[in-house]
């Protein structure tokens, strides 16, 4: 966009950095200068200090006097904070004394030129050689004070420059220290301002205090110090809206306002509180909406709301951009549409305030001049500048340039500013989910592209957006669209649209009024008969006439004018329902199909033909309606005519046709017991019933998979006629035209079928069944191919679950066995079929990959009964074998159980010889029946200490069942113990538990 | 006082849509309708958190609302400066309740516009016992059109 | 009779705005089964009747009133006892012709009706005209030919709605009575 008046002016809108300007580098014809200035400028990261450089010569000019236009860019482009000048200079230079003088005087020639500012001198000396640390150079020490006196610079305003690798290095700590200078003087700067305080007082001055709070504000930005500048600038703002405002200067203090205004939103986004930002901003439309200032120039006023709204709306992207979260509710998108409003208003208001007549002269001297091309302070007018009383001193002049502002605001383009920022909130909202503020927006848009005439691209939106009112059901909205649209394609004669939004608009969802939709119905008929019609009113003259052209040249291309116009997705004005009498008939009797018509728009219509299309296309020719009728008696009122359509009231054709002869269908039932086991033969039993009433001839059945689906169950699918046989894989998947023969009149057939399914899951299984039949239809005979089929779905599942588990020789979960070691593999068999399954065989089978499998150190067996009995010697013999290659050294302990006595070596230290065994002899005597814990047999092998007891107890059982006493003699001992407690027997219990 | 009232059906179309008459309606049904999005992320938002999902009061639905509905009647004189704050109110049937007030002259209280609210539910349960209302359908009562005009801006 | 005892003058509780809408789901099927508001008044009669003849029986084992002397005792019962029984209302009577043979029932609320309103293209139909049907049936079975319709209702705009009872002749014979 190019630039407007309105637009922010760019020194406002800048990041101000503290300005610096290098003098002395001769970039053209020196090397290392160039080195040095490219190391300032280029590449500059974002964690060195914010400086703006510039480079000049020597001869610079700074202005005489305070432009007011020119202060912002004054102190951020021309006048610096800091002049550094160059100066190639070795502390060892032969000819230091010439030296210096020159360097001097450069910087006295520097000073001058600043005249009387207080802007920071500096001098970098570039040498070649790399300075020794501090201290060491005694040499170097005394010409740097030497130096410095003849410059008249303070020791902290004189650098050196090694031109050597770290160039970048000493760049960065040169940086650093301008920075420092640089806000020293803008410090400096800011207490100057302060200063004038003094003098000033708030009846004659009330418009320097706001300039100086300005001035403070500003430099504290340029010296980076954010928090100040934003207090000063809030101060500022409310010293703006203290003015004395009157209709002549409003708009001076409304510019200065929404500047100051957009620096505090600004600064408030970088200090990330968002919210301050927006208070602020209402505060400052709050304040400023009333103040429209002079009534010929609302749209001025207009237009700087407009302003204000769009500046917000892109400072709040940009914190968006930079990381802040916006919110459906809270977001760019509502400031760029009242942006937009406004401009619209702003469009409304010029097109009355600015509507001079073509005679009216465009004034001379054109006022909008002034003398060096721009104004002197911002917002005022340009033909009274400077100008401090209310009162007008030259009411002429004043008219000339309220004229000359009109005159100009005819020029703008007022619909693309405003399509501009509909666009840009559309943008927003469709990022945070407004779908429907999207859509509204984009309405605004079309119908703004309306009025800026560019028809085409209002359609394109128009028409893109109708469908979401339609689809939610918003009539009211979707007319008024559709009314826009309307105009549109009328104005670009664009028939076939025109004709498409016609049939919605006088559709029942339409809520135009009658007389509208009997003009629309009135000009649709023109059209159809290959006139122009009627222009849509409300249309702007000029382009009515230009259509009424393009009409004439469309119609007289009559003979191509044929269009198909779909009508699914809208509610055109013609309701159309249609339905079969039945939902099945007999072949010999016809099949009825009615439909029904019923128009709603206002004036009886009529068509000329009406036809249906059917899936099977050769039942079209049965179900057309035509009729020729006279060009005059389109919108009359016929009583003959059947295609007429009379509003409100509803009109039925009825269709008669035969059913070609193979669509015809009989019963088949299928009966069987899912669900299928895997590789079963599984039956499924077909029955066929004939309920014709003649005699089925040549039945053919063809049954098996449904052929389509997956490639795997096809291959693992069998069907066969003979369920005795078992199939292999080379049979069928589906068997075809199995014939059966005839079927009487109400006969009945079962056909079993063998499935066999190799894979579970679920598979579609397909019963076809065709045959012939005579029949008469119309008096003629035919013979009839008619078929019927029926599909199932069968599912396969696994009969049984078979689960392995190793076990010790205690039944005790294993995770390892061991070579020569027995275990146990037990099988558990889970059913997961319905029915009750044999088997008759099993089998178990060694796969066919094998691992091997570790050798224990030690294995021990033992021959134990499976009972003892109280009192009885339990002979019981360990054999302790030894598995490895090595002599074993075994201790061997037996640990005593209360339950038992036993004789035997209670330890022993035994010596087993490789793969040999020991033999260690116990006779255990049970003292007690019951479950009980037999003495526990250790055994430590000396040379393999981590071959543990835990390991030895798999195989040696802990405990053994022993039997009490004969059953007679426990109860009379028993009764004897109840009646005396005497002396207890020696070795048995006296609460002993009888046999299990 | 409510300048546009509007009852939502549960698949977001208009079953009953009143304003104020000297104003555009149009601009009314596009309000409306726009607040429906606020409304939806509203009514989702309480769906994820497992609110108990009785009368939702949803409240003023876009909190910093007071300019940005601005309503100018350009045709006269200049401006007549609305404030228009928009509210609402799902039942548990996902029947909505929009309400557009203006607040310029009067601040309404939110004890107000919720009470408004649910005298706006009771008519509207009295019109689903009508047995001659299919539910779905447009209203077209009289004693809802009463009760709607009783809450209305009295323009003269 | 043998029912007696177990009857009392209470009714048992059942939530009103169901019976409500129980009333208008019919009537407003009839709408849709028949095509004009005529032939609908017709069939609310019939089945008010029909409810009327057997109505009559639980009223009189309830109530336990005995034989009016006039028509002036039955208004009473009809307007104190009776639709305080099965409609908890109480109409007024107004308007006794001058010889006594015609009087009006006043209500001003009617519970068919709440919630209803009636639409434009049933301009004609009598919405609760099953309780002409009901009072026309049940006097029949007490021996008197009645002539009921409604003159006001509160449906179509009038501020009360008015029954209009008319005695039309004694039914000596005992025939049993027809249903319609």
């Amino acid at each position: 966009m190019t630039p407007s008046q309105w637009d922010l002016p760019v020194e406002l809108c800048c990041r101000p950095m503290a300005f610096v300007t290098l003098t002395g580098l001769d970039v053209v014809y020196n090397a290392v200068h160039r080195a040095v200035w490219d190391a300032f400028c280029a590449n500059r990261r974002a964690d060195r200090v914010p400086i703006s450089f510039k480079r000049t010569s020597y001869e610079w000019y700074i202005p005489k006097g305070i432009l007011k236009t020119g202060w912002m860019n004054k102190h951020l482009n021309l006048v610096p904070a800091l002049v550094v000048v160059f100066y190639e200079l070795d502390w060892d230079e032969p000819q230091w004394k010439e030296k210096q003088s020159e360097c001097a005087t450069r910087v006295e020639i520097v000073r001058q030129s600043l005249q009387g500012r207080n802007t920071k001198v500096a001098v970098v000396l570039i040498q070649k050689k790399t300075p020794l640390p501090p201290g060491e150079d005694v040499i170097a020490s005394e010409r740097a004070a030497a130096l410095c006196n003849a410059c008249d610079l303070s020791g902290k305003s004189l650098f050196v420059l090694p031109h050597t690798d770290h160039l970048v290095g000493y760049i960065i700590r040169l940086e650093n220290a301008f920075y420092e200078h640089a806000q020293t003087y803008y410090y400096t700067e800011i207490r100057r301002v302060k200063s004038h305080k003094e003098f000033l007082n708030k009846t004659t001055h009330q418009l320097l205090f706001v300039r100086h709070q300005f001035k403070i504000a500003f430099f504290s930005e340029l010296k980076q110090d954010t928090q100040n500048a934003l207090k000063n600038y809030r101060t500022a703002y409310n010293l703006v809206h203290e003015l004395r405002a009157h209709e002549t200067n409003m708009l001076e203090i409304k510019t200065m306002a929404g500047f100051i205004n957009y620096k505090i939103c600004r600064l408030c986004f970088q200090h990330n509180t968002p919210l301050d930002a927006i208070a602020q901003f209402r505060k400052h439309i709050d304040l400023c909406k009333k103040k429209i200032g002079s009534a010929e120039l609302a749209f001025e006023h207009a237009a700087w709301m407009s302003k204000q709204f769009q500046a917000f709306g892109d400072l709040f992207d940009e914190a968006i951009k930079l990381g802040l979260t916006a919110i459906q509710t809270q977001n760019p998108g509502f400031y760029y549409q009242q942006a937009a409003y406004y401009a619209q208003e702003r469009k409304q208001l010029a097109s009355m305030l600015c509507n001079h007549d073509s005679s009216v002269v465009y004034p001379n001297p054109d006022p909008l001049e002034t003398q060096t091309g721009v104004l002197d302070f911002y917002g005022q007018r340009p033909w009274r500048q400077g100008t401090l009383s209310f009162d007008l001193s030259d009411p002429e002049k004043e008219k000339m340039g309220i004229l000359s502002l009109q005159l100009k605001e005819r020029n703008v383009l007022h619909s693309e500013l405003i399509i501009t920022l509909l666009s840009n909130a559309v943008a927003q909202f469709k990022k945070y989910k407004c779908p429907r503020m999207k859509s509204h927006l984009m309405v605004q848009m079309g119908e703004e592209y309306y009025f800026a005439k560019d028809y085409a691209k209002a359609l394109k939106l128009l028409d893109y957006v109708m469908c979401e009112y339609r689809s939610e059901g918003w009539w009211t909205l979707l007319t008024s669209i559709l009314t826009t649209a309307l105009k549109c394609s009328y104005l670009m004669a664009q028939i076939k649209d025109y004709i498409t939004y016609s049939l919605e608009l006088l559709g029942r969802a339409s809520t135009l009024k009658d007389d509208q939709k009997s003009r629309i119905e009135k000009n649709l008929i023109k059209v159809l008969m290959n006139e122009s019609p009627d222009p849509e009113p409300d249309c702007d003259a000029a382009a009515v006439k230009a259509s009424q052209k393009l009409w004439s040249d469309r119609v007289s291309l009559a003979g191509s004018n044929v269009f198909t116009i779909e009508v699914q997705d809208f509610i055109p004005f013609v309701q159309c329902k249609a339905k079969f009498l039945a939902p099945s008939f007999h072949v010999d009797v016809p099949v009825q199909f009615d439909i029904y018509l019923r128009a709603d728009c206002p004036h009886p219509i009529r068509f000329s033909k009406l036809c249906v299309s059917f899936n099977n296309q050769d039942y079209n020719q049965h179900c057309v309606v035509e009729e020729a009728y006279q060009k005059s008696d389109v919108l009359e009122q016929s009583a003959q005519g059947t295609m007429c359509l009379v509003p409100g009231k509803t009109r039925k054709f009825t269709f008669k046709f035969v059913a070609k002869t193979e669509d015809v269908g009989k019963k088949i039932e299928l009966r069987h017991e899912p669900p299928a086991l895997t590789n079963e033969m599984y039956c499924l039993i077909v029955t066929i019933e004939s309920h014709e009433e003649t005699v089925a001839k040549d039945v053919k059945l063809t049954a098996g998979l449904k052929p389509g689906q997956d490639a795997n169950l096809t291959q693992k699918t069998q069907v066969t006629l003979r369920g005795t046989d078992t199939c292999d894989d080379s049979f069928p998947a589906l068997l075809t035209d199995i014939p059966i023969g005839d079927l009487q009149p109400g006969e009945k057939l079962e056909k079993p079928i063998y499935i066999r399914c190799g894979t579970v899951g679920a598979r579609m299984f397909l019963v076809y069944v065709s045959y012939l039949i005579n029949t008469t239809v119309e008096g003629k005979e035919i013979l009839c191919k008619c078929h019927r089929d029926e599909t199932v779905t069968i599912e396969t599942v696994f009969p049984f679950d078979v689960a392995v588990k190793f076990v010790s020789t205690k039944l005790e979960h294993l995770d390892r066995v061991f070579a020569d070691i027995p275990f146990l593999l037990m099988t558990d068999i889970l059913s997961a079929s319905p029915w009750p399954l044999t088997i008759v065989t099993s089998q178990l089978q060694l796969s066919a990959s094998m691992t091997s499998v570790d050798q224990l150190e030690s294995y021990v067996e033992n021959d134990l009964p499976s009972f003892g009995r109280v009192r009885e010697s339990l002979p019981v013999r360990y054999h302790l074998q030894n598995k490895t290659n090595l002599v074993q050294d075994v201790e061997v302990s037996m640990e005593p159980s209360d339950a038992f006595m036993f004789s035997g070596l209670k330890q022993i230290r035994l010596r087993i010889l490789p793969d040999t065994q020991q033999e260690v002899l116990y006779n255990f005597y049970p003292l007690m029946a019951g479950y009980q814990q037999l003495p526990s047999l250790h055994i430590n092998l000396l040379r393999f200490p981590n071959f543990t007891n835990q390991l030895l107890r798999r195989f040696i059982p802990t405990h053994i069942f022993v039997k009490g006493y004969m059953l007679g003699y426990t109860s009379m001992h028993l009764q004897k113990a109840q009646r005396s407690p005497g002396p207890s027997l020696p070795y048995a219990s006296p609460a002993a538990e009888p046999e299990a | 006082m409510a300048v546009c009232i509007a009852v939502i059906a549960k698949e977001n179309y208009p079953l009953y849509i009143r304003s104020v008459p000297t104003e555009n309606e149009l601009k009314f049904h596009y309000t409306v309708h726009t607040s429906l999005d606020v409304v939806d992320e509203k009514i989702s938002a309480m769906g994820k958190a497992m609110v108990d999902q009785r009368e939702l009061y949803l409240g003023l639905l876009y909190p910093t609302e007071d300019y940005k509905v601005y309503l100018c009647n350009i045709a006269a004189s200049p401006c007549s400066h609305t404030f228009l704050h928009r509210y609402g109110y799902v039942t548990n049937s996902k029947v909505k309740f929009v309400m557009v007030v203006d607040s310029s002259n009067t601040a309404l209280r939110d004890n107000e516009i919720r009470s408004m609210f649910r005298k706006l539910h009771n008519s509207y349960t009295d019109i689903m016992c009508n047995p001659f209302y299919n539910p779905g359908d447009r209203i077209h009562s009289r004693a809802f059109d009463n009760m709607v005009n009783s809450m209305m801006m009295q323009v003269c | 009779m043998s029912r007696q005892a177990g009857r009392g003058t209470e009714s048992k509780k059942m939530n009103s705005e169901l019976f409500t809408l129980t009333y208008g789901a019919l009537v407003t099927q009839l709408c849709k089964d028949y095509e004009n508001d005529e032939d609908v008044n017709k069939q609310l009669d019939k089945m008010g009747y029909n409810i009327g003849v057997r109505l009559i029986e639980d009223f009189l084992a309830r109530s336990n009133v005995g034989r009016c002397h006039d028509f002036r005792e039955t208004a009473d019962v009809i307007a104190k006892i009776a639709f305080k029984m099965y409609l908890g209302i109480t109409p007024s009577i107004t308007n006794w012709s001058p010889g006594g043979d015609e009087f009006s029932l006043i209500l001003e609320n009617n519970p068919l009706v709440d919630f209803v309103e009636l639409p434009d293209n049933h301009s004609s139909l009598i919405y609760s005209n099953l309780l002409c049907g009901v009072l026309r049936g049940a006097l029949e079975m007490v021996q008197m030919a009645v002539d009921v319709k409604f003159v006001q209702d509160t449906l179509k705009g009038d501020s009360v709605t008015e029954i209009r009872m008319k005695f039309i002749r004694r039914i000596e014979d005992n025939l049993p009575a027809g249903e319609e």
